[in-house]
């Protein structure tokens, strides 16, 4: 059984997540899988190949994700989609730990960059952040 | 009551018929009529005498009452023998006679009484009438000569001056003067009102002791009858209020639609009401796309994040295809069971311990293959990462990007639309404001107020006349009660009694109002009449004072201390005063009974018997009530021994005596000499003694009276 653990630095995104018990109105991720791979895309994107560095401080509320959960989300092709990109080659597929590992690190640098963000808007405006980030980062 | 004669016979001192007889008087006439009379000739067995008269009074004889009657005659007489006393009286133009008689029956030794008899003729001018009834008779006598002021009108010196003296102690004299100026009859008068009225009070208290039921009902109608005039009045009030209420509410709403109706005003209200419905339409709508962007960064699961890498992805993943690793259709359970099995799948035998290219064979078919949920993640990424495929990331990122567009675009349009709501709504409600909304606002809170109570009102309303229409049909109910009571009861008569008990008490306070204000006019007029002949002949400062309710006489000193012990003169004169004071008084009560035309009698018709009334006086108060005397009182009999007819009284009574009699006494005493009993009267020497020639044997002596001519 793999977990993947929620970093430190999740804490004060952890109301723009439905299950949390501090929830805000604006909160945009019905599980904490969808905000881990949210946050792990765009940690990824803002930091490349440098971003998997190892990560030593997770929370102990909420409890780790279990990786099944991601294969029952549909989200587990995201998963491979950053080993491949991250490692060029589809042999990480089967190492399921070191994807685990891969996702937890550029969570904590998703989540690192988007309290940055955090801090220059308003609470309530979050969610319209993150919509304009999707929108201007993803532009095709 | 005046006497027209007065005769004696065989009566105490008295032998033989003995007659005086008084000079008739007119109406404003009066008469003095003089007995002289030597010392012991018994001058006060004439009042004694009337006594007798008037109350069969024994005078002190009642073991051998026949002794009333004359000595000397008794002893004359050869067998029974009576004595007797007659007063003729005018009272009221009335002429009646009374007389009382004692008869004795003589026995061996002396005499036993017969009897005593009173009789009554009334002297009419068709004739006389003798009455029968001893009863009546004694009743009326005592009515001509009240027995209280029996004393007062037949007294003897200085007897009665301490009576009066005696002062408002002496009840029966006071109560004599109450009857003989019927003050009595006033008070008998109010307390038989009184007892008319308890006797009314008594029966009606019967009476509704007997109906208490009756009243009960009538107590609890009148209650009922009460609450549902309050009713009424409360109702009347409510309308009232209603009516003040619903013009308040028409004045209030006249102006709300004077200061709102057309105009700006209206305008601005009716944009500020659809600025707030749009302001509030609108933030649901933002609250909407809020929801829906949310929606939209969840929905992207950051794969817009990944774009960069598609192609090189597709690369890996077109290797894998390339490579026949995907998909992978030989999965590694299929060759863990094709070890276990020996056999290959196409049916040949498996040499994998012997063979080693058989188990390189199979070692790269385990290399080569992939879990069935790797396979499966990896066909849907390559899946997605197809361009043409309908769930490709890239359709999806162009998706997510336009509407994520869209939304916040919509949402930025509806942000500015808000601002510029709330900017017009600022504006209007200042303008609002700044106009008369104030004054609207206010007016409305008014209307609401106003509405607010005329709701209560009509509650209220409904309330008292439900209450209203409950108590009416009891009070019906309770009038048919009452009616039928009454019919078994006979009202009038409470009534009747009622008014009555009422009336009774009317009268009662009138009387009282009445005898007041008489009694203080009988003070007044006898007070009065008594200082002027009293006050201004004493030389001590005493003051002669007339008890307001007695009526009766006291002495004052300067100091206002009641004087008891004053000289003899001035105990006659204030006696004398007094009766004068009454005459006088009743002189005036007589004149003013007359002038109301109330026919009464003459009250002033009053004769006094006054027996040695110089006798403890020094000469300056003889003379004084000597002169006062005359003309004072109706009819006057003046008792006067030999030694009180000195010349100072001789001098102011003999002018005005219009009759004279004597007293003379028949003895056979040896020391009484005819010469020491000689009186003058009108310049004559007048005998008041005449000698008996029977000496020697027992001793005699009687009197009889003898008009002096």
């Amino acid at each position: 059984m793999t977990d993947i653990r929620i970093p430190k630095e999740a804490a004060p995104l952890l109301p723009y997540c439905r299950p949390s018990l501090n929830s805000r109105s604006n909160a945009c991720f019905d599980t904490y899988a969808d905000f881990i791979i949210f946050v792990a895309s765009y940690g990824f994107y803002k930091t490349g190949k440098d971003g998997n560095q190892a990560v030593s401080e997770f929370l102990d509320q909420p409890y780790p994700v279990d990786i099944d959960i991601f294969k029952n989300r549909n989200l587990f092709p995201q998963i491979l989609f950053l080993g491949i990109s991250l490692t060029g080659s589809h042999k990480i597929v089967t190492d399921e730990e070191r994807l685990a590992r891969m996702i937890e690190n550029y969570a904590f640098q998703g989540c690192r960059e988007l309290n940055e963000l955090l801090k220059k808007t308003i609470p309530d405006a979050f969610h319209i952040e993150l919509a304009s980030l999707v929108r201007e980062e993803g532009a095709l | 009551m005046l006497f027209k004669e007065l005769r004696i016979k065989d009566f105490l001192i008295f032998k033989g018929t003995n007659l005086i007889e008084f000079p008739s008087v007119d109406e404003s006439d009066s008469s003095l009529v003089l007995v002289l009379a030597a010392n012991n000739a018994g001058k006060t067995s004439i009042i004694r005498a009337l006594r007798f008269l008037c109350y069969g009074d024994l005078l002190g004889y009642s073991d051998k009452p026949f002794e009333l009657i004359n000595k000397a005659a008794r002893n004359d007489a050869q067998s029974n023998i009576d004595g007797w006393v007659q007063a003729t009286f005018i009272d009221n133009k009335k002429t009646v006679t009374f007389k009382r008689s004692i008869s004795a029956i003589k026995i061996r030794n002396g005499y036993n009484l017969n009897s005593i008899t009173l009789q009554k003729i009334d002297h009419k001018p068709d004739g006389d009438r003798f009455a029968q009834d001893q009863t009546v008779m004694q009743r009326q006598l005592e009515k001509l000569v009240p027995k209280e002021l029996f004393d007062y009108f037949y007294f003897q010196g200085e007897d009665l001056a301490k009576q009066l003296m005696e002062g408002t102690r002496h009840t029966s004299i006071a109560s004599g003067f109450s009857k003989m100026l019927h003050i009595e009859a006033w008070t008998q008068a109010a307390s038989n009102v009184l007892a008319v009225g308890k006797k009314f009070e008594d029966e009606l208290r019967n009476l509704v002791r007997s109906n208490r039921e009756y009243h009960d009902k009538l107590e609890k109608l009148e209650t009922f009858r009460m609450n549902h005039n309050d009713f009424q009045d409360k109702l009347k009030e409510l309308a009232s209020e209603d009516k003040e209420v619903n013009r308040s509410i028409i004045e209030t709403s006249n102006k709300i639609i004077g200061l709102t109706e057309g105009g700006p005003n209206e305008q601005w209200a009716e944009r500020l009401k659809k600025c707030r419905l749009e302001q509030k339409k609108s933030e649901r709508e933002i609250i909407d796309i809020d929801n829906n962007i949310c929606r939209i960064v969840s929905d992207t699961k950051g794969i817009p994040f990944l774009v960069k890498e598609f192609s090189a992805v597709s690369l890996v993943l077109k290797e894998m295809q390339d490579a026949n690793l995907l998909p992978a259709d030989i999965t590694e359970g299929f060759v863990e069971r094709l070890l276990k099995s020996n056999t290959c799948i196409c049916g040949r035998p498996l040499h994998l311990v012997e063979n080693q290219v058989e188990r390189n064979c199979i070692d790269e078919y385990r290399n080569r293959s992939l879990s069935s949920e790797l396979n499966s993640g990896l066909m849907g990424l390559l899946n997605a990462l197809e361009e043409e495929s309908k769930s490709s990331y890239k359709r999806k990122v162009v998706a997510f990007i336009k509407s994520a567009g869209e939304a916040i675009g919509k949402r930025k349009k509806l942000i500015v639309k808000q601002y510029e709501l709330g900017v017009e709504i600022e504006d209007l409600e200042q303008k609002l404001s700044s106009a008369k909304h104030e004054e609207v606002s206010r007016l409305l809170r008014k209307a609401r107020t106003l509405n607010k109570r005329r709701l209560e009102i009509k509650d209220d309303q409904t309330n008292y006349e439900s209450r209203m229409k409950a108590t009416k049909r009891l009070l019906d109910d309770l009038n048919i009660e009452v009616q039928r009571i009454a019919n078994q009861r006979n009202i009038s008569e409470e009534n009747n009694l009622l008014k009555c008990q009422e009336h009774a008490t009317q009268i009662h306070k009138l009387i009282h109002q009445s005898l007041r204000i008489l009694k203080k006019s009988f003070h007044e007029i006898m007070q009065s009449s008594i200082s002027q002949y009293y006050d201004t002949v004493v030389t001590d400062g005493t003051k002669a004072y007339i008890d307001p309710e007695s009526l009766l006489p006291a002495i004052k000193t300067l100091e206002g201390d009641t004087q008891k012990n004053i000289g003899g003169g001035q105990r006659q004169l204030l006696v004398i005063s007094h009766i004068i004071a009454l005459s006088q008084l009743r002189r005036e009560l007589h004149n003013q009974l007359y002038n109301l035309k109330i026919g009464v009698g003459k009250l002033d018709d009053q004769s006094f018997f006054m027996d040695s009334i110089f006798a403890p006086t020094d000469d300056v108060y003889a003379r004084h009530v000597a002169n006062i005397l005359h003309g004072k009182a109706r009819q006057i009999l003046l008792l006067l021994a030999q030694q009180q007819w000195h010349e100072s009284v001789r001098g102011a009574i003999e002018p005005h005596t219009d009759k004279v009699y004597r007293f003379r006494l028949f003895t056979n005493k040896e020391n009484v000499k005819e010469e020491d009993y000689f009186v003058n009267y009108q310049q004559k020497k007048v005998s008041l003694v005449k000698l008996l020639d029977n000496k020697g044997s027992e001793e005699i002596s009687y009197s009889r009276i003898e008009e002096i001519n």
